[in-house]
């Protein structure tokens, strides 16, 4: 049954964002198909213009709307009148945030690939893609190369990991702003204070880190940055614990007060 | 078991209200309740503790026999006093929502119902007036052969004509080892189809007692004995 919680879930969040992805899509091929044809007319340039910026803000509004619309929905399906629905029905309160948070990323990382997708198409049969094909075939044609394209590898791999745990934790604090916001008489004004208090404590915090590393590394500070990527990997894994230890607090505080201090409208 | 519901030391307390004092109750099964009061008396609370939406300040609260959980929510049907049906999905989505969630619920009997007050399938809710709203909501509550109904003010705000339609469909949609437990203060109209009522006033039991057993003994309707009671 939990597997038509998340059906339910990727339903209503791609009912809002599916417009924007074919927009995406569709100013990307648009843009690819006016650069094909050779037409020197000033009004065709300005056509041209106008689908190239209206591609621009698709891009921007898929990253803004997509983040926007995993938010709204958190809050109307479990705090709104929906609430009354959505918790009654056979699950916990955790299975509805785990569930909420999975679908959130994963609809995010989605509109990522759907971004990246348009660029590939907007970049077809380009002289640009020709070169970046080539660049990764040389990549992988030495031992020496290959060994060095596996590192660069296990380097974006880890900057991916990085992005998809700073994901979570944004969501998450989103949540927990959320869920604290709704014990006031305003649940937007308190979700937006909430908010402010948790942002700026995670400010202080990294902070902090970040100065603890400096003072305990100022010695080999010249090495450090002399060693290049493995520099940067280790420089990483600080603020991957962190963040780590901040959704897990935003994850309990969310679910303490959905399940403890529950206060719908 | 015979108790479908059984509280016992139950408080709920707010910030600076106490919505629940220690009450102890217990509700057979197979009966039609009716949880009566004046507003702000605790009635809505308890309904909420039962269905999980509120966690006991003191006290607990049994449905069943088990406490309220995920299994306690496969057995209780609950309709809210605020619309909460999702606004986006149409009539049928949010029939295929209630069928996918719950293994109860009698698809041919939420089609009956439907058909037979003509409210169109393919309509989204939000197309839909309050008051066919009110019906489609209740409609999806009293489709699922659950083991106890909650009615949180079922027929409040609605006109007299969909009141008598409320409530035939609540007699005539449940069960008869179910119990429904109705929420309301509008007495006169659910007395007829009441077994058994519970007084609550500032969040304590006043009375908990049959129909049978109040008109006999004090020779009055619950409808005149609740005005005693709760004289202002």
């Amino acid at each position: 049954m939990l597997k038509k919680l998340y059906k339910y879930e990727f339903y209503a969040l791609f009912r809002n964002l599916l417009p924007i992805y074919a927009a995406v899509v569709g100013f990307a091929l648009l843009s690819r198909l006016t650069s094909l044809v050779d037409i020197k007319k000033d009004i065709f340039n300005v056509l041209i213009g106008f689908i190239g910026t209206f591609y621009v803000i698709s891009i921007i509004a898929a990253f803004i709307v997509s983040f926007v619309v995993v938010v709204m929905r958190f809050y109307k399906n479990l705090l709104s009148h929906e609430g009354y629905l959505t918790f009654t029905l056979p699950f916990t309160p955790t299975q509805h945030i785990v569930c909420k948070l999975l679908c959130g990323v994963a609809v995010i990382i989605i509109s990522f690939v759907i971004v990246l997708l348009s660029l590939g198409i907007l970049g077809a049969g380009t002289e640009l893609m020709s070169e970046i094909i080539k660049i990764i075939k040389t990549a992988f044609s030495s031992a020496e190369q290959l060994y060095a394209s596996a590192r660069l590898a296990s380097f974006f791999a880890q900057l991916g990991i990085m992005i998809i745990v700073a994901l979570f934790q944004s969501l998450l604090m989103f949540y927990a702003a959320i869920a604290i916001g709704q014990q006031f008489r305003s649940k937007i004004g308190g979700a937006v204070v909430a908010f402010i208090c948790l942002y700026a404590a995670s400010q202080v915090i990294s902070t902090l880190e970040l100065t603890v590393f400096a003072l305990f590394n100022i010695e080999n500070i010249d090495n450090y940055f002399d060693s290049g990527l493995d520099a940067v990997q280790s420089f990483l894994i600080m603020p991957f614990i962190v963040s780590l230890i901040f959704s897990t607090a935003y994850f309990i505080i969310t679910r303490h007060f959905l399940t403890k201090k529950l206060n719908l409208e | 078991m015979d108790n479908i519901m059984e509280c016992t030391g139950l408080s709920k307390v707010y910030k600076n209200a106490v919505a629940l004092s220690g009450i102890n109750l217990q509700i057979k099964k197979g009966r039609i309740v009716g949880l009566l009061g004046p507003n702000g008396s605790g009635k809505t609370t308890l309904i909420k503790l039962a269905n999980g939406l509120l966690t006991p300040t003191m006290g607990n609260i049994l449905i069943d026999g088990m406490p309220v959980g995920t299994e306690t929510k496969k057995i209780v049907s609950y309709l809210p006093d605020h619309n909460f049906l999702t606004q986006w999905m149409s009539v049928d989505q949010m029939i295929n929502y209630f069928s996918d969630f719950y293994a109860d619920f009698n698809f041919d009997r939420a089609d009956a119902m439907l058909k037979n007050l003509g409210i169109d399938r393919t309509k989204k809710i939000k197309t839909l007036s309050k008051g066919t709203q009110e019906k489609v909501a209740l409609i999806l509550v009293m489709s699922r052969e659950a083991q106890l109904y909650l009615l949180d003010e079922p027929i409040a705000g609605v006109d007299p004509a969909t009141r008598d339609y409320i409530l035939r469909t609540i007699i005539s949609n449940y069960n008869e080892d179910a119990t429904i437990i109705i929420s309301t203060h509008l007495i006169s109209d659910v007395e007829q189809i009441l077994s058994d009522v519970v007084f609550i006033n500032n969040g304590n039991i006043v009375l908990c007692d049959s129909v049978d057993d109040i008109r006999q003994r004090e020779g009055k309707s619950v409808d005149e004995l609740f005005r005693e009671v709760f004289r202002c």
